[in-house]
């Protein structure tokens, strides 16, 4: 019942929505004709819709002369456990303003699922954005866990029917959840006289959402709430940047997900050049993905942890720094992990994760997000370099869309942007070096509050940010029991796979529980 | 419901060309829009792919970097260079943990903090928190 009522409104909405954007356009040329015999769309809008008349741009140069602070605010529901879960959603935008100087700085996009309740003011709320850099928070908010999700069929090699469904593993039951865009990504820009450009860089983004956090919290009154950050990939490390300019500024944050993180850039062998370093944090995700291809034994994850850190660390640090030639015996341990020929192995002693894509399976492409999905080499679903990336990704970027016109009732004078192509021109500086290093950011955020708690989760087939990276990434700050790691037998999107998104949603409910929160 | 998703793609097609036509004072064509990745992350330039060597901090030394980082922020909010921060100080230069926590670390009551104070009360808290 409830399904065909939402389909019902969900068609309407979208018609008027469409009207009222070409009306916005200039696109409904002749309807004000006295000769038209079409009658009107007379359908009342959606209470609390909102179509934002506001022309935003990705452009490096736009600036926004008239932000403004409005949103739709839809009471909605799922089904959940079987029961009916209500939920409202607010989706607009909200002004960051520089904490020093007060200035106006970037109109931010967010769509925030909250519960209304008389404990509203302490529910906790977590803040969820993704990387790129230039990416919107499409992954995170149609892909994880917000009331809404999009069906994956990940690990198989198919594109799944596009299809919204109630999200049993949503985290709203336990927190308040905001997806938020960078600026210039989804519908945020920069605020005259600041160009979206200006923020196009590690300190000055990470200093942009400080400011749209402390405004969320300001207009929302949730000071006394605890709060989350959960940004993947690279909105792993602008969540360190960005945990410790908060807690600098006196907004206390209780918890960290650190999702498929790069924390530090000068440690990823996969970003950097060939042989510029170790790739000993690949080792364990080559090993996993060999067995699950059925090409090499399985052998469990701490063996595979001590051969890269043992045998293989000092093998490959002699290779790279004298041209040691690699031992036989390692050489050979590294044929049977990974099925590939020793040969092979001693001609790419330090195997980037790119050749071990393209040559773990013969005649097939892996999948770099998620390892497990393979494609023929050459067929259309390798041809974008990530057959695991291709089955998922057309669906987002239309039903994010759709899912706005057609559920949150929100409309803008423009469309949206899930990706901007603005890695190249990206200030990657950071503390005065070249690539971020976010540890000490992270170490920072934990002297001002030692009690912050961080989880970083990660899949055993990620050929992007490997999960043995991050943990000994993360074994730079030293034992510390605020620090929780968790890894699954998934990709990059973790989430994507369904017997791992109902684990990490378990994990993610202990982990946002475990908080003691003292504000 | 896939038509009207269509249409719906199409009209956000053409506006984003209409945007485009707005003024810009660059000549490089601005960022493409897309609906996948041009560059699936993590990726860095070719030009940005060599990594800093031996840098690596353990957790003494990344203790001392986060110190680092808070006496810069201390020092630029220190507008006198008294080497004192007045709660007006701090909050001038949005140093809003120095503000909220102001009268904590002001043990002596003298209506200013300096670094050290605001070491003594890090200590403390990381006591504190370890106590619980």
């Amino acid at each position: 019942m409830a399904f065909c009522t939402r389909l019902q409104w969900q068609r309407t909405a979208t018609a008027t929505m469409l009207a009222a954007i070409l009306a916005a356009c200039g696109g409904g040329g002749g309807s004000n004709s006295a000769t038209n015999t079409t009658p009107p769309v007379t359908t009342p809008p959606v209470p609390g819709s909102f179509a934002d008349s506001t022309v935003y741009s990705s452009a490096a140069t736009a600036s926004l002369a008239t932000p403004n602070e409005n949103a739709a605010v839809i009471a909605s529901h799922i089904q959940l456990n079987g029961a009916q879960f209500n939920y409202t959603a607010t989706t607009g935008h909200l002004t960051a303003s520089d904490v020093k100087t007060g200035q106006a700085s970037a109109s931010f996009f967010y769509v925030a699922y909250t519960v209304a309740g008389a404990d509203k003011a302490r529910r906790p709320v977590t803040f969820f954005y993704n990387g790129g850099p230039g990416s919107a928070s499409t992954y995170l908010h149609l892909g994880s866990f917000g009331p809404r999700r999009l069906v994956s069929t990940i690990p198989a090699a198919s594109i799944a029917p596009v299809q919204l469904v109630d999200n049993q593993e949503t985290l709203l039951a336990t927190s308040d959840l905001v997806f938020v865009d960078a600026v210039g990504t989804g519908y945020s820009q920069a605020i005259a006289p600041n160009t979206n450009a200006d923020f196009w860089g590690v300190d000055k983004d990470a200093a942009a959402f400080r400011d749209f956090v402390r405004r969320y919290i300001a207009v929302n009154k949730r000071e006394a709430s605890p709060k989350f950050l959960f940004g993947e990939s690279y909105g792993a490390p602008r969540t360190a940047v960005l945990a410790n300019l908060l807690e600098t500024a006196g907004v206390q944050i209780d918890g960290l997900v650190l999702q498929s993180a790069i924390m530090d850039y000068n440690s990823n062998c996969g970003v950097l050049d060939p042989n510029a370093i170790s790739c000993e944090g690949y080792i364990p995700t080559y090993a996993l993905t060999s067995a699950y291809h059925g090409r090499a034994a399985a052998v469990p994850v701490d063996t595979l942890r001590n051969f890269a850190a043992g045998a293989y660390r000092t093998a490959i640090a002699a290779n790279l720094a004298s041209k040691v030639a690699p031992p036989p015996a390692v050489l050979g341990q590294l044929s049977d992990l990974t099925g590939m020929s020793t040969l092979v192995w001693q001609q790419n002693f330090d195997m980037q994760p790119g050749y071990y894509q393209q040559n773990a399976v013969a005649g097939q492409l892996l999948g770099r997000y998620d390892a497990r999905v393979i494609a023929p080499a050459g067929s259309a679903l390798a041809r974008d370099g990530d057959p695991s990336l291709t089955v998922v990704n057309a669906s987002f970027s239309s039903s994010m869309v759709s899912y706005m016109a057609g559920e949150l009732y929100y409309s803008a004078g423009s469309a949206y942007a899930p990706f901007i192509d603005i890695v190249n021109r990206w200030n990657f500086n950071h503390d005065g070096k070249q690539l971020p290093d976010t540890i000490p950011d992270l170490a920072a955020a934990m002297t001002l509050n030692p009690a912050m708690k961080i989880l970083a989760i990660s899949g055993y087939h990620d050929l992007a940010t490997p999960f043995r990276q991050t943990e000994l990434d993360l074994a730079r700050l030293g034992e510390n029991a605020s620090i929780v790691l968790k890894n699954y037998a998934s990709g990059h999107m973790t989430y994507l796979d369904d017997i791992a998104r109902r684990a990490q949603q378990t994990d993610l409910i202990n982990f946002m529980n475990s908080v003691t929160v003292s504000h | 419901m896939k038509l009207l998703q269509l249409v719906m793609l199409a009209a956000t097609a053409a506006m984003s060309q209409a945007g485009a036509q707005a003024p810009s004072t660059e000549p490089a064509a601005p960022p493409a829009v897309r609906s996948a990745p041009a560059h699936p992350e993590p990726y860095l330039p070719p030009a940005l792919r060599k990594p800093l060597r031996d840098y690596s901090s353990g957790p003494i030394l990344l203790r001392y970097q986060a110190m680092q980082k808070l006496k810069k922020r201390f020092d630029d909010a220190d507008e006198d260079g008294s080497g004192t921060l007045t709660r007006e100080e701090a909050r001038k230069a949005g140093l809003g943990f120095v503000d909220k926590n102001f009268d904590h670390i002001d043990t002596g009551q003298k209506g200013n903090v300096s670094f050290d104070d605001l070491k003594s009360y890090l200590i403390q808290r990381r006591e504190e928190a370890r106590s619980r």
